[in-house]
């Protein structure tokens, strides 16, 4: 399958309008919040004013695509958390008004799959029509979904999503589980910082897949899931991965990692990143932050390298860059799934 | 392409702990229905809810799980259901640790069932509670993942009320396509604080037993359990013991409002033809259709509605098992799959509760009493969800 098409919004104008003059913007807090796009252009006022931030991010970029793609044969969105913003104000409003009866708004928007059936209302698309949330691999198993439905002949062209948005929950409840660095880190300075923890960045990045290759598309070559890897296992798993689809490490000229900053999980990073002397190393956690579907992001930033799009900073030159056009995705959420991607 | 057997099955809900004691209850026509004694809510003596009597700590006794561990009630049913699961497909390690093995699951409360503790926590009021981990959707399965060391392909859906129907046909589309060789899906769901205001709000809880396809239905009632089922491919199993195939599935969305369907019924009928297509078969060749019947005004004339348009003006036999457990929500889709798979396992159909004065279309009503000895090879269950989500699965006799 091939991505024909992408639109993000995330943290860094320098990627949600693909200008390179946008500077990318340095924070000093570790909630990194996206900068959206002025909806009114095309989303009904009567309607925005509805919508949590989640299904906002998640509408306003679907239709986005949807507007030049309107061929559309289904809707797979991938989301840890869905409206969980709309969630906490609906369990806030039971609690507040002691179970009164209460507007049911906030607890339809607060669903995960409102995202996929409001595009699905609003683009009237019957077709097929899916939302995972399997935490830090929903967008993956929003991958596998894709590339099922394409195995069947009257699905050629799938809108695939993925949205993550801040909130009270993950702020409070992943500050909580230890997600976040303790001390304040600037963005600028995370991925060099040697604690525990990480920031938080939401995004909604969309894509237009195609069964066919079409000129300007990204070939999402193949894609694997390991559950539970050992640090001393991960190296054999990236060969093999290559070896499956019969490419060599040589053969790599760029490799988009998941790096976050934090102490627990950059020996992962390092030994991904030191397999791939050839290749161009690429991070984007320290511009748009980290979230349960943050590969969306690396597979948004493979295309726009794919394509050449724009000039995106590295993070690593290569000694002596491959001359292949292969892309090598590797990200992990939680440090006990470990996700990798092969794009051409 | 590779055919899918269903070779086990798990449940729990307000009827039973047991496939038998579900059948028991299925046939003679006992319902689980009543107020609500486990769920804190101050709705639990106004509405009926399909509540399993056991409680948070008879859960942990029967499943062997310290007292003092925090799992939501959510993650305690699906564990139950999968143990049960398994167990009846003679699993061992082997199979539930095979790295050909996906685990599919669905919720929609999730572990906020604990809607109290959420509060707190999500609010930083105070010390974290002990739950502070365990609110998220995919928080059972991860759970059941790990306990089990489980090694597949794993994923968790909420598509609503068309959760576990989803996941069934996902892990049956990876079957046929021979990426993976065997399966557990389904979903859970806990009668929650959360979801008793929720779905309070949008005015569709009945303050009686529910009358699905009755005149006079008055809403649904939000019902509780976990149900999940094993597929394996037929070239992997040997003389073992089968309860039917699945033949079809088909999704599609009814985009017409976020939480009602369609009078034209566009998704329900959408989702039901690409299931027929999907198993190859004619309209006619349905014996038996688990509606997804809720109970609620909406639902019911649309799904009829949809019933009527696919197979005509000759009626089949239909029911809404949902008047036996009440609305589980995710589990839903994977408990009537079961209750599905038991009329064709036996040859029987289950009594439809409470019609006193049928909604009808045409001829068609639906059924109101036990039939014994009645020939079903293909049956179809439907789950539709908000958000206009909308799955249609064919079950259908192995030959």
């Amino acid at each position: 399958m091939y991505i024909i098409d992408s639109y993000s919004i995330c943290a860094q104008n320098f990627f949600n309008y693909l200008d390179e003059n946008q500077e990318m913007e340095i924070f000093e807090d570790l909630i990194y919040f996206a900068k959206e796009p002025d909806y009114m252009d095309y989303i009904p006022a009567s309607l925005l004013r509805r919508m949590g931030k989640a299904v906002r991010m998640g509408i306003g970029s679907g239709l986005k695509l949807l507007n030049t793609h309107k061929d559309i044969d289904g809707i797979i969105i991938g989301t840890a958390h869905g409206g969980l913003e709309d969630c906490i104000k609906f369990l806030n409003q039971i609690v507040h008004y002691e179970e009164g009866l209460l507007t049911p708004t906030n607890f339809v928007q607060s669903t995960p799959n409102a995202i996929a059936g409001q595009l699905a209302l609003m683009n009237q698309n019957h077709g097929y029509n899916m939302t995972h949330i399997n935490k830090g691999s929903a967008f993956e198993n929003s991958i596998m979904d894709a590339w099922i439905q394409f195995q069947n002949k009257d699905i050629n062209k799938l809108l695939l999503g993925s949205v993550e948005e801040n909130s009270d929950y993950n702020k409070n409840i992943d500050f909580w589980n230890g997600k976040f660095k303790e001390e304040k880190v600037p963005s600028n300075k995370i991925l060099a910082s040697d604690t525990p923890g990480t920031n938080l960045g939401e995004a909604s990045i969309f894509f237009i897949l195609d069964k066919k290759e079409n000129k300007n598309a990204t070939k999402i070559v193949d894609f694997h899931t390991s559950h539970r890897l050992q640090l001393e296992d991960l190296e054999d798993q990236i060969m093999d991965f290559l070896g499956k689809n019969n490419i060599s490490k040589l053969d790599i000229a760029n490799v988009i990692s998941g790096r976050n900053g934090d102490s627990r999980l950059n020996e992962y990073y390092n030994t991904v990143e030191s397999i791939f002397d050839n290749a161009s190393i690429y991070a984007f956690k320290h511009w748009i932050g980290e979230n349960p579907s943050a590969s969306a992001f690396a597979l948004y930033m493979a295309h726009l390298i794919a394509q050449n799009t724009l000039e995106i900073p590295k993070y690593k030159n290569a000694v002596n860059k491959s001359s292949d056009n292969y892309i090598l995705v590797y990200n992990s959420y939680d440090g006990i799934s470990h996700h990798f991607y092969l794009l051409k | 392409m590779e055919k899918v057997l269903v070779t086990g099955l798990g449940i729990i809900s307000s009827i039973g702990l047991s496939i038998d004691e579900h059948l028991l209850n299925l046939r003679s026509g006992r319902h689980g229905l009543s107020h609500a004694k486990n769920v804190k809510s101050k709705y639990a003596d106004t509405f009926y809810f399909g509540e399993i009597k056991n409680t948070d700590a008879d859960l942990k006794e029967i499943l062997n799980i310290a007292s003092a561990q925090s799992l939501s009630r959510t993650c305690l049913l699906a564990l139950y259901a999968f143990k049960n699961a398994i167990h009846d497909a003679a699993w061992s390690e082997k199979e539930w640790q095979a790295k050909d093995t996906a685990f599919i699951s669905s919720s929609t409360v999730g572990g906020m069932s604990n809607t109290d503790a959420l509060y707190v926590d999500a609010n930083a009021k105070l010390k974290p509670s002990p739950y502070v981990h365990s609110y998220h959707g995919a928080e059972h399965a991860q759970y059941i993942f790990d306990k089990y060391q489980m090694q597949g392909y794993f994923d968790v859906i909420n598509t609503a009320c068309s959760s576990s129907a989803n996941a069934i046909l996902l892990a049956t589309q990876l079957i046929q396509l021979g990426k993976i060789k065997r399966a557990i899906v389904g979903g859970a769901d806990a009668l929650a604080k959360f979801t008793i205001n929720g779905f309070n709000a949008l005015q569709i809880l009945s303050k009686e037993p529910c009358k699905p396809f009755d005149k006079n239905r008055n809403g649904l009632n939000l019902g509780e359990g976990a149900a999940y089922l094993i597929l394996e491919a037929k070239s992997e199993v040997k003389n073992k013991k089968t309860y039917t195939c699945i033949t079809g599935y088909g999704n599609a969305n009814d985009a017409y409002h976020l939480s009602s369907t369609s009078p034209s019924a566009t998704g329900p009928i959408w989702a039901m033809q690409k299931a027929l297509e999907a198993a190859n078969l004619k309209p006619e060749a349905i014996d038996y259709i688990n509606a997804h019947g809720t109970g609620t005004e909406n639902n019911d004339s649309t799904e009829l509605f949809a019933l009527n348009h696919i197979f005509g003006e000759k009626p089949k036999p239909f029911n809404a098992t949902k008047s036996f457990t009440g609305h589980t929500l995710a589990a839903a889709g994977a408990m009537e799959a079961i209750f599905t798979i038991l009329s064709i396992k036996n040859q029987e159909l289950f009594p439809s509760l409470r019609i006193d004065n049928a909604l009808k279309l045409g001829d068609w009503r639906a059924i109101s009493t036990r039939k014994e000895n009645y020939q079903i090879n293909h049956a179809l269950s439907n789950s539709f969800g908000f958000n206009g989500n909308g799955t249609s699965l064919i079950f259908s006799k192995c030959i």
